[in-house]
């Protein structure tokens, strides 16, 4: 260092030193104000992925109707008497209502009978149910006439919600019937849905949240309002006596953050305490480990900012890769702080910066080269992923570089540990020499690592990768199976210009549903068309009443004749009955009681197209099911867990392909930098520890899934990291090789620890680096301590 | 619906076993309805005979008379035929005449069979209301009181070992069904009338009822082979 640059060197430090305060205060600010307040951990693995389908009026109508669902909770209270678990259900309804958590809590029906009775009496000469205005059609009115005769001897117009004298065709009865949603084995009991049972009876509670399932505000507050209608239901019965089962994404939701968090304060706090073991035995002093603390934090705070300005939430994912930033950004620290080891008498913080500033920053552009490709993707997950360890690497490298040369001082005593572990392993890898035998023996175990790449196991299946807890499983089979209701998360999403446009598209499609019934393919349906037919297939409804049912020779006449009506009565009934009827509008339906069940198969006005959704029970035939979708334009099949699985299966394939042209890139910037011999070399370790890992994987049949791709993808950024240390840092080899082995251990504390993780697909990530980087490690030193010297 | 006006229609004589005791039935199914009680009070009195006549008994079979009277003709519709109600199965009844038809009620659904050809066919797990219904009917016809409270009024009267129970729909849901319901025997149930919101009425009364212990494969077959879902 000349005595003429130093001044300026310093000026140039504390201004990047005060640029970098600045920058920093103004950060945490806005992280504290605006963004902590707001901030909402998504934990659905679906969220990470691209959505079904192609356009954007789909994906928002489709988006609308999972939301709506995922909001949705479904509660059996259950006690031995029925009387018990009605006073039970009372109470658990009254504390959930009373809370605010929920947007509706249902336990009472309403008259919805009586609601969809009004709405067809001021409709009816346009409205028949499908059967009859089937009958009517093909011309078999006689049959329609005399079932209505005997129903007026027999017990089956006795049990018609409307009367015979009001109703004697069974007109009303039969469009009420078509309109009712079927409840499984709920039954209508008073005004309560219950499943009565000899030793277990049960009372059915649906409710909504006030928010999305995934706020964390909404699940803590759904959480506690739950705990409150538990106990307080409990209190109104024996407690002990109370069995109350419950289905919704809130629970696992909930489930699934409580063990991220769980798993991140755990893993964290390990992690945390030895990489401050390490930072302290190694290079004493509390400031290396107050400044890695605060470059770690700092790195976490930006990666969470950036993600929740660009995507409005933060996946639990990135935040598993966030905590794996402590690793990354560590590294950074590390390489500054061995650098005092290097022996140099001389040695400032400034002097540190100087020399490994170069590396440091050629090894955050590979790293973010990885993550930028991975920025392209037009995968939400990835993307997010990406962007918050882009953000959280360059703060953290940006720390390294602009704030330690001001914030650090050398301690004055030396500690003697580090350099003595990193010249020990740098003697051990340089006398390490290579013979005929060792070689053959190190490319067997390789080939014979290899070899299990042949039995690598692919797994994409959506519900493999993600877990929930088992009590919770069982409770939503519980659910199910005390309602044998059968519902299927495959659905219709029916779209059309206009309300008519759908509504007819709707009823070709149900059309074909009828008959998949019939053969027993499909359990049942439930779509809005049932309710509010389409204006055409209306007016066909009202020809036919005109025709042959009302007109002098038409059956209703004959029918009341038939019974022995006086001419007078059977004249009045037949002018009364369609007099002063209009067509129904979905307007009119939607404004009425009477679609309160169905309210949320209507999606309205989306994207430029309208939007509704028929959802399915019992499928036993889904490629019947597409065959029916692609028959009917404007229908579409959508099955998110299939999709979910094919975009896993694709996107897996592509990340195969996009790594290879990652490691492409990287090679050509290896060469231009240092030159074609040596390139292959700072690649060879990543390249070949990912090899082997997937090969171990064959071995012990650890599946491979897209996420075990983006784990290699980690991998290639900190093997050549470790690569260009080794390289840089051959004059003063022992820092080197211990700042390099440090890094390799704070990663896989960072990492390893997420191969113990109960949330498959995090599990995935830290097997793969947990073998990935260990292999790195070796590999790095082996190529660069040992293989150079065969190249001199 | 136009005004109407409650029809006087002469009450045929001949099935009223107990109209000597109570009186005119019609004026008498008014008053069943001042008397509320509770569902543990009815099993304790009136109902306490006729309820022990069924506890014993898997299976009751009988004939009845089925008069359907509306306001707007003078003469009632006539059915008649025999039943056979089975203890956690269901009914199956039977119209003889004036036509054939045999109708089953299970807590699954109902079916009606004309001259063997099946001419409906109600899955309660589609369709709720048949259910609601044809949980009202059974427990109406097993003196179930406990299950019909949740959804009804009820009211009773007792005068010697004749009864009337009273139910009256305190739920909109059900309301449709019928407007008011009298059960009315002695030892036994011998008559149900119910009444629609308009004044039209249904006249059901049982007779020659028999018991058995045990449900025969014959009687079983009745609620499995009509096609039930």
């Amino acid at each position: 260092m000349s005595g003429a640059a130093r001044p300026a060197q310093s000026r140039v430090i504390a201004l990047r030193f005060k640029a970098w305060l600045l920058a920093m205060v103004a950060m945490l600010a806005v992280f504290a104000l605006y963004v902590m307040p707001r901030l909402k951990v998504e934990t659905d693995i679906l969220a990470l992925l691209p959505v079904a389908a192609d356009d954007r009026a789909s994906n928002s109508a489709i988006d609308h109707f999972s939301q709506a669902l995922a909001a949705k909770i479904v509660l059996l209270v259950g006690a031995p008497e029925l009387e018990q678990a009605r006073r039970a259900a009372q109470r658990f309804a009254a504390t959930l209502a009373a809370s605010h958590a929920f947007a509706s809590v249902t336990l009472e029906q309403g008259a919805y009978t009586q609601e969809t009775l009004r709405l067809y009496a001021a409709h009816r000469g346009y409205l028949l149910s499908a059967h009859q205005l089937r009958l009517l059609q093909s011309g078999q009115q006689a049959q329609l006439q005399q079932e209505a005769v005997r129903a007026a001897f027999t017990p089956t117009g006795l049990m018609r919600a409307v009367s015979f004298s009001d109703d004697p065709l069974g007109l009303a009865n039969d469009y009420l019937l078509q309109q009712l949603p079927g409840t499984g084995a709920a039954q209508l009991d008073g005004r309560m849905l219950v499943i009565p049972g000899d030793t277990q009876s049960y009372v059915l509670i649906t409710a909504d949240l006030a928010g999305s399932p995934f706020a964390t505000q909404v699940e803590d507050d759904a959480g506690a309002a739950l705990a409150k209608a538990q106990a307080a239901a409990a209190a109104a019965i024996a407690p002990a006596t109370l069995d109350v089962v419950m289905s919704g994404t809130v629970q696992h939701a909930a489930a699934a953050r409580n063990r991220a968090n769980n798993e991140l304060s755990v893993f964290g706090t390990l992690e945390t305490a030895s990489v401050v073991l390490l930072l302290v035995t190694i290079f004493s002093g509390v400031r290396p480990l107050l400044l890695g603390a605060l470059t770690t934090a700092l790195a976490f705070t930006a990666g969470l900012c950036a993600t929740f300005f660009v995507f409005g939430t933060v996946h639990v994912l990135a935040l598993v890769f966030g905590s794996s930033l402590i690793g990354g950004v560590i590294d950074y620290s590390i390489h500054f702080f061995a650098d005092r080891f290097r022996g140099d008498p001389d040695w400032t913080p400034a002097s540190a910066v100087e020399h490994v500033g170069g590396a440091v920053l050629l090894g955050l552009v590979t790293t973010l080269l990885g993550y930028v490709v991975l920025l392209l993707v037009p995968f939400p997950g990835l993307r997010q992923i990406a962007l918050f360890c882009v953000a959280g690497l360059a703060v953290g490298c940006a720390t390294v570089l602009c704030a330690y040369p001001v914030l650090y001082r050398a301690p004055r005593r030396r500690a003697a540990w580090g350099p003595r572990l990193g010249e020990w392993l740098a003697r051990v890898f340089s006398e390490w020499r290579w013979n005929g035998l060792r070689a053959g023996v190190a490319v067997l175990l390789l080939l014979a690592a290899l070899a299990g790449l042949r039995a690598l196991l692919v797994q994409d299946d959506v519900r493999a990768l993600q877990s929930s807890p088992p009590q919770l499983v069982a409770a939503e089979k519980r659910v199910a199976a005390l309602l044998r209701t059968g519902t299927d998360s495959r659905y219709f999403l029916v779209q059309a210009t206009t309300p008519e446009g759908l509504l007819e598209t709707e009823s070709t499609l149900t059309g074909r549903l009828d008959t998949l019934k019939a053969v027993g393919k499909l359990g049942s349906y439930t779509a809005l068309s049932r309710a509010v037919p389409p204006l055409i297939q209306q007016q066909q409804a009202h020809a036919l009443l005109e025709s042959k049912v009302l007109a002098p020779d038409g059956i209703l006449p004959a029918v009341l004749r038939q019974l022995g009506f006086p001419p007078a009565a059977v004249a009045e009934r037949t002018r009364a009955f369609a007099a002063g009827s209009t067509p129904l509008q979905v307007d009119d339906w939607l404004a009425s009681d009477a679609s309160r069940p169905y309210r949320e198969l209507w999606l309205g006005r989306l994207g430029g197209r309208y939007a509704s959704i028929v959802t399915l029970a019992n499928v036993s035939d889904v490629p019947a099911l597409d065959a029916t979708a692609a028959a009917v334009p404007g229908v579409r099949l959508i099955d998110r867990v299939q999709t979910v699985t094919d975009v896993l299966y694709s996107y897996r394939r592509a990340m195969s392909w996009l790594l290879g042209v990652v490691y492409v890139i990287a090679m050509a910037l290896l060469c231009f930098k240092f030159g074609w011999r040596e390139a292959p070399l700072l690649l060879l370790p990543s390249a070949l520890a990912s090899a082997v890992t997937l090969g171990l994987f064959g071995w012990f049949g650890v599946p491979v899934n897209l996420f075990t791709l983006l784990a290699l993808w980690l991998v290639l950024g900190l093997g050549v990291d470790y690569g260009i240390f080794l390289r840089h840092g051959r004059t003063a080899l022992p820092t080197a090789v211990l700042s390099v082995s440090l890094s390799a251990i704070t990663t896989l504390l960072a990492f390893g620890m997420l191969a113990a993780s109960s949330t498959p697909f995090i599990r995935s990530i830290g097997l793969t680096l947990l073998f990935a980087i260990s292999l790195s490690w070796l590999f790095a030193m082996l190529s660069c301590l040992t293989l150079e010297r065969i190249h001199e | 619906m136009n005004a109407r006006h409650r029809t006087c229609a002469a009450l045929p004589a001949i099935a009223l076993l107990w109209s000597g005791l109570l009186g005119n039935p019609a004026a008498r199914a008014d008053s069943v309805f001042d008397h509320p009680q509770t569902a543990q009070q009815l099993l304790q009195g009136p109902l306490a005979e006729p309820t022990a006549t069924l506890r014993g008994a898997q299976l009751m079979r009988g004939t009845f008379v089925y008069r359907k009277f509306l306001v707007e003709i003078p003469q009632p519709l006539l059915s008649r035929g025999d039943f056979v109600f089975a203890r956690d199965l269901g009914i199956d009844w039977h119209t003889r005449q004036p036509f054939d038809s045999d109708f089953v009620l299970t807590a699954k659904g109902m079916s009606q069979r004309d001259d063997g050809r099946t001419t409906l066919q109600l899955s309660a797990s589609d369709q709720p209301a048949v259910k609601v219904v044809a949980r009202i009917f059974l427990a109406l016809l097993s003196l179930d009181v406990n299950s019909l409270q949740s959804s009804f009024e009820l009211s009773g009267v007792q005068q010697g070992r004749q009864w009337q129970v009273g139910l009256k729909p305190t739920v909109a849901a059900v309301a449709g069904v019928f407007r008011q319901a009298v059960l009315s025997g002695g030892a036994q149930v011998e008559k149900l009338v119910l009444t629609d919101a308009n004044g039209d009425r249904s006249e059901i009364e049982f007779s020659d009822l028999r018991y058995a212990a045990a449900i025969g494969a014959g009687d079983r077959a009745l609620f499995t082979s009509s096609a039930q879902q």
